[in-house]
């Protein structure tokens, strides 16, 4: 349908007064293919390790100066590389790819830095909580599709972590050498909890896929469409975060004694659920990427289902065929219906 | 083209109903059918898969009180009954093709099955091997995709083992004393593959035809690539002696790879996924490359900041000459 076209149907449903559409002048530039997106957020977070590196040798002397630790000039550098950026952004043009690159490169050096004063100034806690607002400030602030897909998408990566370390009082990873994983990982509670976190994520892409048109229509396409994406990428890869260090022990990723392992076979599947929920939303927007980014999660997830310890085989064999059972059972009156 | 379209609605001041309308008039927004399609697709693929799983899962389970006939009759009987229903259904429709992927998995559960009841003393990567020599007839009368894609992976846990263990095998006689890396023949294979599924892909009917499968492989091949690139630069002067000649050799597969997929990109004039996988894997092994020659650790911040100046360059160059590329052929097109 070309655009005459669909003037004409919405001017003949009474939505437009005139059987024609005014269209703004196109911002320069136009977006990226997503793959070039990944190419550029890959190549800016390397560039950015390296700027942050280059920065902090030369101040290692005065930040770590004779065993007196000064986070804060760490935190403050980490703020001027984000406000460095934020300005680099507003005054690049969206065609200028070197300044925009830059621009990333910086605001990923300023975020690091930020994580890592807010850590020595305060907590674990206190940085990965710290990280949840200042990535969403940035998605709002910094005008760049790219910067507010990948800030939304740490967002809730931040969040993932934070709420992990809020149900089982331990940072992702951090117990896998010392065996730690306490019975706290398996309770009932613990999954609620989880679930209840997801809860508001899952809501909030669901609400902002319904309300694209009236979004779109409020001009905020550019801030909100990055921002959703982002949102959908999230429900796919940041479940990884919330698995206990359990699970990641159960499938071998540490030495030492054995720990009980519980249900941790549940966490993939319930990473499965979210994934699958990603797919779906990513076809509303019939967006391939982030259908093809869900497929993919969801069967490493799927994977990782096979390998965690924590349940029998046969349990994780009943279970797969009897969903495989009811999918393949639900499918068929739809099919017929289709006919 | 859904992209545009969108970025074009987004410009206009229509109402939110208005738009709404708009949305799903311009096919952006799938309808009541196409939702319909999409639930069964995936419920069915999910369910294939969930089911596949389930039995692979009840097969690794340890058996111990089950007979011989019951244990192989666990994966035989869902077998038989999936090429059943892959016959009965025609492999025209998804049902039936789905039905053959699930055999096509199942081969290979029976195949484990057989290595661990009659202690074959097979290494893991004979298994891939057989499994995916055995099942390619099926895999070549479904016609899709996934199939396909099943296939190729299964190819290349194959291969990719293999090279693991591969100074230990029949070719050890030609190749002993030579250090490969172990990612020169994944690369092989996929340069081959996509050589193949290239050529293949004039026949849609064979299913081999779609980008994202083409994607996939170049993508595979050059990750390899890369990563063989990488360890030939890391490991420096630590590789033994009559290495030489197989550094040469991996340098010039890693070249003839990369002008390949730029080539037949640029021939075709249809996608530019190859040239930015291309650039990030070109910007990894120069980074590399320029890393290792400069930084020292007596000073390493000029050189750091060398390097962050060389990756935000080359990749903002990239973005340029990918981005240009892009204007040319739509003009081209519009042109002719």
């Amino acid at each position: 349908m070309t655009l005459e076209e669909l003037a004409g149907v919405l001017a003949s449903r009474g939505l437009i007064t005139e059987p024609s559409l005014a269209i703004d002048p196109p911002p320069p530039g136009g977006g990226s293919p997503w793959y070039v997106s990944v190419m550029m957020g890959c190549c800016a977070w390397f560039a950015g390790l390296f700027l942050f590196a280059f920065l902090l040798i030369p101040l290692g002397d005065f930040i770590f100066h004779s065993g007196r630790e000064r986070w804060d000039a760490l935190l403050i550098l980490g703020v001027i590389c984000c406000v460095a950026a934020t300005l680099m952004y507003a005054a690049a043009k969206e065609t200028s790819s070197f300044l925009n690159q830059f621009a990333l490169a910086v605001s990923y050096a300023g975020q690091i830095g930020m994580a890592l004063g807010l850590g020595g100034l305060g907590s674990e806690r206190v940085a990965i909580w710290g990280m949840v607002v200042v990535e969403a400030v940035l998605t709002f602030v910094v005008r760049n599709r790219l910067h507010r897909f990948l800030t939304s998408l740490g967002t809730v990566i931040a969040w993932a972590v934070a709420t992990h370390e809020l149900i089982f009082r331990e940072l992702p990873g951090s117990e896998l050498f010392t065996s730690k994983a306490g019975p706290s990982e398996m309770s009932v509670v613990s999954i609620v909890v989880w679930i209840v976190i997801w809860a508001p994520v899952a809501y909030g892409a669901w609400w902002l896929v319904r309300n694209e048109g009236r979004w779109m229509a409020a001009g905020e396409d550019a801030l909100v469409r990055p921002a959703t994406n982002g949102l959908i990428a999230a429900l796919s890869i940041a479940p990884l975060a919330t698995h206990p260090v359990a699970f990641w022990m159960a499938l071998g990723f540490h030495h030492g004694p054995d720990v009980p392992q519980g249900s941790t076979a549940l966490w993939p599947l319930l990473a499965i659920l979210l994934a699958m929920l990603s797919m779906a939303l990513g076809f509303a927007l019939r967006n391939r990427a982030l259908i093809g980014l869900a497929i993919l999660f969801g069967l490493l997830e799927l994977s990782a289902f096979y390998y965690v310890l924590g349940t029998t085989l046969l349990l994780k064999s009943v279970i797969m065929i009897l969903l495989g059972a009811i999918l393949i059972g639900a499918a068929q009156p739809l099919a017929r219906a289709s006919k | 083209m859904v992209d545009v379209t969108r970025r074009l609605l987004s410009r206009t001041r229509l109402s939110p109903e208005a738009m709404d309308a708009a949305l799903s008039l311009s096919g952006l927004r799938p309808g009541p059918s196409e939702w319909r399609d999409f639930g069964i697709r995936a419920m069915r693929f999910a369910g294939i898969l969930s089911l596949a799983a389930g039995i692979i899962f009840l097969i690794a389970f340890n058996w111990d009180d089950l007979g011989l006939y019951a244990r192989f009759g666990m994966v035989e009987l869902p077998l038989l009954a999936a090429l059943g229903i892959a016959w009965t259904k025609g492999l025209d429709r998804l049902s039936g093709k789905l039905s053959l992927m699930l055999a096509v998995l199942l081969a290979g559960g029976l195949l484990a099955l057989f290595g661990q009841t009659y202690q074959t003393g097979a290494d893991v990567y004979e298994l891939f091997f057989g499994w995916a020599a055995l099942t390619l007839p099926w895999v070549i009368a479904c016609r899709y995709a996934p199939c396909w894609a099943l296939w190729l992976l299964l190819l290349n846990l194959a291969v990719g083992l293999y090279a693991d263990t591969w100074l230990h095998s029949w070719l050890s006689p030609v190749f002993s004393n030579m250090d490969w890396s172990p990612w020169f023949l994944p690369v092989l294979l996929n340069l081959l593959l996509y050589v193949t599924v290239i050529s293949l892909g004039r026949w849609p009917d064979l299913g081999l035809s779609e980008n994202w499968l083409r994607r996939a492989i170049m993508a595979v091949a050059m990750m390899f690539g890369t990563f063989s690139m990488l360890y030939r630069i890391t490991s420096g002067r630590r590789q033994p002696e009559g290495s030489d000649t197989v550094v040469t050799v991996e340098v010039l597969l890693f070249l003839v790879c990369s002008a390949a997929f730029a080539v037949h990109a640029f021939v075709r004039k249809e996608d530019l996924f190859n040239f930015a996988v291309l650039a990030l894997s070109w910007i990894a092994v120069t980074t590399t490359m320029i890393g290792k020659a400069t930084i020292t650790s007596r000073d390493p911040i000029g050189p750091l900041l060398i390097l962050s100046i060389y990756v935000i360059a080359t990749s903002a160059g990239a973005v340029k000459g990918i981005s240009y590329l892009g204007r040319q052929w739509k003009t081209e097109e519009a042109v002719s």
